[in-house]
C-alpha cells in the first residue's frame, strides 16, 4: 500500500484542465483528498471526467476508471462484488455529476443502494449539464435559465422545481445520505470521515458552483455556495437509514436575493413583473426547506408549503394552482 | 473442419399434451432421460413460449440410435401422449400422427375414434396417479404405459430417471412415482400385439469402465 | 459422462467449471434458465461467486465491466432487447479490452415483441468489437463458453456465446461436461495485468482526442483479426484434452464436389445437413458450411471453404433492414476482394422463431437451382411450402 502522505499527494494532481473557480475540482479534490489514493474511484461521464484525462494524461494518482455517462454506480457494484470475493477492503468511490445522479444515472444508483453494496456515491451537484454546455436537469432549480430553459414571453427559464433527491436516497433507507458544500470544508470532512466509516451504500451530495453554467466571478464559487446554505435554498443535512440525524443551523437567515443576484442564470427574474413572482416563488422555497428541516429558530417570511406543490409552468408561477376545470 | 454425415433412420418422435401444471415438460424430460440410459441418442423439448398453469402445453420427444441433428419443429409424431382428454374437443391433438400411430390417452377411448386407423391405448391415469401419489397426476402412469406398448425405452430406465430426475424431491416422492410408472406400464389395457416398430439398436451402450469410444464422444 | 441437459442448465455448468467470481443477472426469456441454475449453485455453495441482481441488463454489463476491470473472472447472460439495452456497455467493455464472457440466447427483437429465436440480437452489436461464436448444439455451448474465457483473456477481447433462445436454451439433450480438472488443466486462472488496484494506480477509460482516438481501434481491430488463429489454436488444443472441436471458425458438411453450398449460422445447420443428405440422395452436388465465428469474419477460412463452390446460398436469420442479409454482404465483399466470381444468393428466414425445416431448405436448393432465387434478396418460404407439412 501506498506509504505517502494523502496530503501531499493528492489523489487529484495540479495540471487538470478544469475552468477556473471550477466548484467540482475543487469539491473533488477536497473529497479525495480525504479518502486518500488506497480506494477505487469510478467516474461517470461529465466535466470532471474530461477535464481530469485528456489524451493519454492523467491527474489521478489513484486507480480510477470511467465507462459511460448511466453506469458509474453499476461498474462500481461490480468492483466492489470482485472486491469482496477476493476478500480486499479496499474502498470503492463513485464521483458523478447532477446529470449522472439524478437523471440517467439513477436507475443504476438506486439498483447499487437496493443490493446494499459497501460503495460511497458522491454527487458533484452543480445544477445542469455543464459538460455540454449547460442544459437543464433535473437538478436545475426553478427558474433557472440554461440553453434548454431559456427565459422567453412565456417562460421564466426552468418550470420545475429541483429534485428532490436526497429524499430519494433517504427513502432506500440506506446507512448514510447527506449533503454538503464546498463553502464548508470542516463540514465537508466531517461527512466524508463519517461516511468512510460505515459499511455500506452511502450517498453524497456536494454543491458545486460553476462560475460559466451559473455565470458568476470565478471568485466567488465559495461565496456563492456559502450564500446557497445560509438563504436555506441548499441544507446541509444528514441523513441515516431514512431518519434525518443532523442539520446545518442556520444563526439566521439571509434572502434569497443576495444568493441569486450575483448568478447571471438568474438574472432574467430581476427586470420583469413576472420575474418578481418567481423570486417571490424562490423566498417561498427557501423558507419551506428552512420549515422542513427546522435550520432556523425565527419564523419564515413564508409560511405555507403550497410552494413546493404549486403551479410549476413558470407563467402562473407562486400559488397559482391549475385549474382543472377550464 | 467437417462434420460427418449422419442418417436420421430409427427417429422416434413423440408428442405430449397435457395442461399447465400436469407435468407435460417433465414427462418429455423423463421419456429423452430414459431413452438416453438405455444408450440412444434423445431430445426433448417443450412447446415454446409462455408458461401458464392451466393452459394446453406440448412438449415433444426425439429418440434416434444416432445423433440428433435437428433443433427444429416435429409436426410428424410416432405417438402422442394426452394426459388430458378433455384437450381433444378444443386443441387438434392428433394433427400429424403417423398411420398407424399409438395415441396413449388418460381417459376413456372417444367413441367417434373407431376405425381412424390409429392405435388407442386408453387408461385412468390420473386415478392411478392418486391412488400413489395422492394427487391426480397421470405423467409417470402414461410413460409407463407408453414404455409397456412400444418397447421404445425400458422400465429400468424410466425407473432410473425418475430417480435421478426427482431425487430433489425425496425419496417418498420417486418411490410413488415409480410405483405409478409400473402401474401404468402393467395396464391391463396395453395391446398384446406386437410392438408398433422395431425399437431402434442403441449405438452405444454405457458401461462402467468408460465404454463411450472416443469416436462417439466426439460426434 | 454423458447427462441430458436443458441447453441453458449444460451452458450454467460449463459456466461454473469456469470459476467466474462474479455473476450478474438479469431475467429475460429465454436466457433465464442460465442465470437461475447460477443462482442456485451460489446458493448451494457449488460456485464461490457473488451472485449480483441487477436493475437492468444495463446495469450487468456494467458490472461485469468493473468485476473484470476489478481483476475477477465475470458472466452475465442476456437476450433480444436486453443485449439492446446493453449496447452502450459492449462497446465500452470492448473498448476497454476487458476480456467478459457472455451469453447471448438468440431471440427476435421488437416490435412486434416476439421471444422466439432468430439472430437479430446479436448482429445489432456485431460491430461492437465482441468475438461472436455461435453454436449448433447444447454441446458446442458448454464447449465454447469453456474456450470462450480462454479466447477472451488471451487476446483482452470480450466474446459473446451465440445460442439459438429455445432450440438450445430450452431443449434437453445428450451433453458431456468435463471435468472441473479437465477445465482447470485447459483454463489458466484469470491473471489481468490492467486491472484497478492501488498498489499500481492506472487510469482506466480517460478521454481521447481526434489524433488520439483512431489508434485504439485500430489497436482493437487487429486484436480482433488476430484472433482467427487464437480461436483455432484453442480449439485444437479443446480436441487434443476433450476429444471433440468446439466448430473452429468454420464447419463444413458434404463439401467434396460440391458445387451448391449453404452457409448457415447456429442450430440451423441441423436442418440443412438433412436437406443436404436429401439432395445428395437424389444426386446433387450440394453442401453446406456452417459460420461458426461471425466476429471476427473469417474471410480466409471461408475462401478456403467456397473455392470450388459455384453457386453459395447464405441462409441466414436475421436482416439489415433496407439492405437486406448481413452475412451475404459481407461474403459477397470478401468473394470480391479476392477476385472470386462465385454469385451469392441471400435467402433471409427463421425471423421471429419461424420454423426452418429441411424441407424448406431443399425447396431453397430447388429455387437456386432453377435461377429463381434473385440477387436481390429473398425470403425463405413457411415451413408448410407446397402445403405439406414436412418431417421435422
Amino acid at each position: 500500500m501506498d506509504k505517502r502522505d494523502p496530503f501531499r499527494h493528492n489523489v487529484l494532481t495540479s495540471g487538470h484542465r478544469a475552468c477556473s473557480g471550477c466548484g467540482e475540482a475543487m469539491a473533488a479534490r477536497m473529497v479525495s483528498d480525504l479518502i486518500g489514493p488506497d480506494a477505487i474511484y469510478i467516474n461517470a461521464t461529465g466535466c470532471l471526467q474530461v477535464f481530469t484525462t485528456h489524451n493519454q494524461q492523467s491527474a489521478w494518482q489513484a486507480p480510477w476508471i470511467h465507462s459511460v455517462f448511466a453506469n458509474a454506480a453499476a461498474v462500481a457494484s461490480g468492483i466492489e462484488a470482485a472486491l469482496r470475493i477476493s476478500g480486499k477492503e479496499t474502498p470503492v468511490v463513485v464521483q458523478a455529476g447532477d446529470g449522472g445522479t439524478f437523471d440517467i444515472g439513477l436507475q443504476c444508483l438506486s439498483g447499487m443502494i437496493e443490493r446494499g453494496h459497501d460503495i460511497l456515491f458522491v454527487c458533484y451537484d452543480n445544477e445542469a449539464y455543464m459538460n455540454t454546455g449547460v442544459q437543464r436537469s433535473s437538478s436545475t432549480p426553478h427558474a433557472v435559465r440554461t440553453s434548454t430553459s431559456p427565459p422567453g414571453r412565456l417562460s421564466q427559464g426552468k418550470h420545475q422545481l429541483k429534485k428532490d433527491v436526497i429524499s430519494i436516497m433517504a427513502a432506500h433507507h440506506m446507512p448514510y445520505a447527506a449533503t454538503a458544500t464546498v463553502a464548508y470544508f470542516p463540514d465537508l470532512k466531517a461527512k466524508v470521515e463519517k461516511a468512510m466509516g460505515i459499511k455500506g451504500p452511502r450517498f453524497l451530495q456536494v454543491l458545486s458552483p460553476c462560475p460559466l453554467g451559473w455565470v458568476h466571478d470565478s471568485a466567488l464559487s465559495v461565496t456563492v455556495s456559502r450564500l446557497a446554505v445560509e438563504t436555506g435554498l441548499f441544507p446541509l443535512v444528514e441523513l441515516e437509514h431514512g431518519e434525518l440525524t443532523g442539520v446545518m443551523r442556520l444563526a439566521e437567515q439571509r434572502p434569497v436575493d443576495e444568493y441569486l443576484r450575483p448568478q447571471g442564470r438568474f438574472k432574467h427574474l430581476f427586470n420583469s413583473k413576472n420575474g418578481a413572482i418567481e423570486l417571490r416563488h424562490l423566498q417561498a422555497l427557501a423558507d419551506a426547506r428552512i420549515r422542513r428541516y427546522g435550520l432556523l429558530d425565527a419564523e419564515t417570511e413564508w409560511d405555507t408549503d403550497r410552494a413546493m406543490q404549486s403551479e410549476r409552468h413558470g407563467r402562473g408561477g407562486y400559488c397559482e394552482r391549475r385549474s382543472h376545470g377550464s | 473442419m467437417t462434420m460427418e454425415t449422419k442418417t436420421e433412420a430409427d427417429l422416434h418422435d413423440i408428442r405430449l399434451h397435457g395442461r399447465g401444471g400436469q407435468g407435460t415438460v417433465s414427462a418429455a424430460a423423463l421419456l429423452a432421460l430414459a431413452a438416453f440410459e438405455d444408450g440412444f441418442e434423445s431430445q426433448a423439448f417443450p412447446k415454446f413460449g409462455s408458461e401458464r398453469r392451466g393452459a394446453p402445453v406440448e412438449a415433444y420427444v426425439r429418440i434416434s440410435s444416432s445423433t440428433i441433428r435437428a433443433h427444429n419443429q416435429l409436426y410428424t409424431p410416432d405417438a402422442v401422449v394426452i394426459q388430458d382428454a378433455g384437450l381433444l374437443r378444443s386443441e387438434p391433438l392428433l394433427r400429424g400422427l403417423k398411420r398407424g400411430g399409438l395415441i396413449v390417452l388418460n381417459g376413456e377411448q372417444p367413441a367417434a375414434s373407431e376405425g381412424d386407423g390409429f392405435r388407442w391405448l386408453c387408461l385412468p391415469a390420473s386415478e392411478i396417479g392418486e391412488r400413489h401419489l395422492g394427487r391426480p397426476l397421470p405423467n409417470t402412469v402414461l410413460l409407463g404405459a407408453l414404455a409397456a406398448a412400444t418397447q421404445w425405452v425400458s422400465l429400468a430406465a424410466l425407473e432410473k430417471a425418475v430417480t435421478n430426475h426427482l431425487s430433489r424431491k425425496g425419496e417418498e416422492v420417486v418411490k410413488a412415482n415409480i410405483e405409478a410408472l409400473r402401474e401404468g406400464y402393467e395396464s391391463p389395457s396395453i395391446p398384446t400385439s406386437p410392438p408398433i416398430s422395431a425399437p431402434p439398436q442403441p449405438r452405444f451402450f454405457k458401461g462402467a469402465a468408460g465404454a463411450v469410444s472416443k469416436e462417439e464422444q466426439a460426434r | 459422462m454423458k447427462q441430458l441437459l436443458e441447453g441453458s442448465q449444460a451452458v450454467a455448468e460449463a459456466v461454473r467449471l469456469c470459476r467466474p467470481q462474479v455473476v450478474a443477472a438479469y431475467p429475460i426469456t429465454p436466457q433465464t434458465h442460465i442465470i437461475e441454475r447460477l443462482a442456485q449453485h451460489v446458493a448451494n455453495g457449488e460456485l464461490d461467486a457473488e451472485f449480483i441482481n441487477a436493475e437492468s441488463e444495463f446495469g450487468a454489463a456494467s458490472i461485469v465491466l468493473g468485476a473484470v476491470a476489478a481483476g475477477a473472472r465475470a458472466f452475465t447472460a442476456t437476450a433480444s432487447q436486453g443485449l439492446l439495452l446493453m449496447t452502450e456497455v459492449l462497446y465500452n467493455i470492448a473498448g476497454l479490452r476487458l476480456p467478459v464472457v457472455m451469453v447471448c440466447a438468440n431471440r427476435a427483437i421488437g416490435a412486434p415483441i416476439n421471444i422466439f429465436s432468430d439472430h437479430q440480437d446479436s448482429m445489432a452489436v456485431r460491430d461492437a468489437g465482441w468475438v461472436q461464436l455461435y453454436v449448433g448444439s447444447n454441446q458446442e455451448a458448454v464447449d465454447t463458453m469453456i474456450q470462450a474465457y480462454r479466447i477472451a483473456e488471451v487476446c483482452e477481447l470480450p466474446v459473446m456465446v451465440c445460442m439459438d433462445g429455445f432450440l438450445l436454451t430450452h431443449t434437453f439433450e445428450p451433453v458431456e461436461l468435463p471435468s472441473q480438472a479437465e477445465v482447470d488443466g485447459y483454463l489458466p486462472a484469470f491473471q489481468f495485468v490492467r486491472t484497478l488496484d492501488p498498489a499500481r494506480p492506472m487510469t482506466l477509460g480517460g478521454a481521447s482526442e481526434a489524433d488520439n482516438y483512431q489508434p485504439y481501434r485500430v489497436a482493437q481491430h487487429d486484436a480482433m483479426e488476430n484472433a482467427q488463429a487464437v480461436i483455432e489454436a484453442f480449439d485444437a488444443d479443446f480436441e487434443t484434452r476433450f476429444g471433440r472441436t468446439g466448430g473452429g471458425l468454420v464447419q463444413g458438411y458434404r463439401l467434396d464436389r460440391a458445387t451448391t453450398v449453404v452457409l448457415c449460422m447456429g442450430t440451423l445447420m441441423g436442418a440443412v445437413a438433412e436437406a443436404v443428405d436429401r439432395q445428395r440422395d437424389q444426386g446433387k452436388a450440394v453442401g453446406a458450411l456452417r459460420l461458426r465465428c461471425f466476429r471476427p469474419f473469417p474471410v480466409q477460412a471461408l475462401l478456403d471453404h467456397l473455392k470450388v463452390a459455384q453457386r453459395i446460398i447464405v441462409l441466414e436469420k436475421a436482416i439489415s433492414i433496407g439492405a437486406g442479409g448481413i452475412v451475404a454482404a459481407e461474403l459477397r465483399a470478401a468473394l470480391q476482394q479476392a477476385e472470386m466470381t462465385i454469385p451469392v444468393e441471400s435467402v433471409i428466414g427463421g425471423l421471429g422463431g419461424r420454423d426452418l425445416t429441411p424441407a424448406v431448405i431443399e425447396a431453397i436448393f430447388q429455387q437456386a437451382a432453377d435461377e429463381k432465387i434473385d440477387t436481390q434478396n429473398r425470403f425463405a418460404p413457411d415451413h408448410s411450402v407446397n402445403g405439406e407439412v414436412q418431417h421435422g
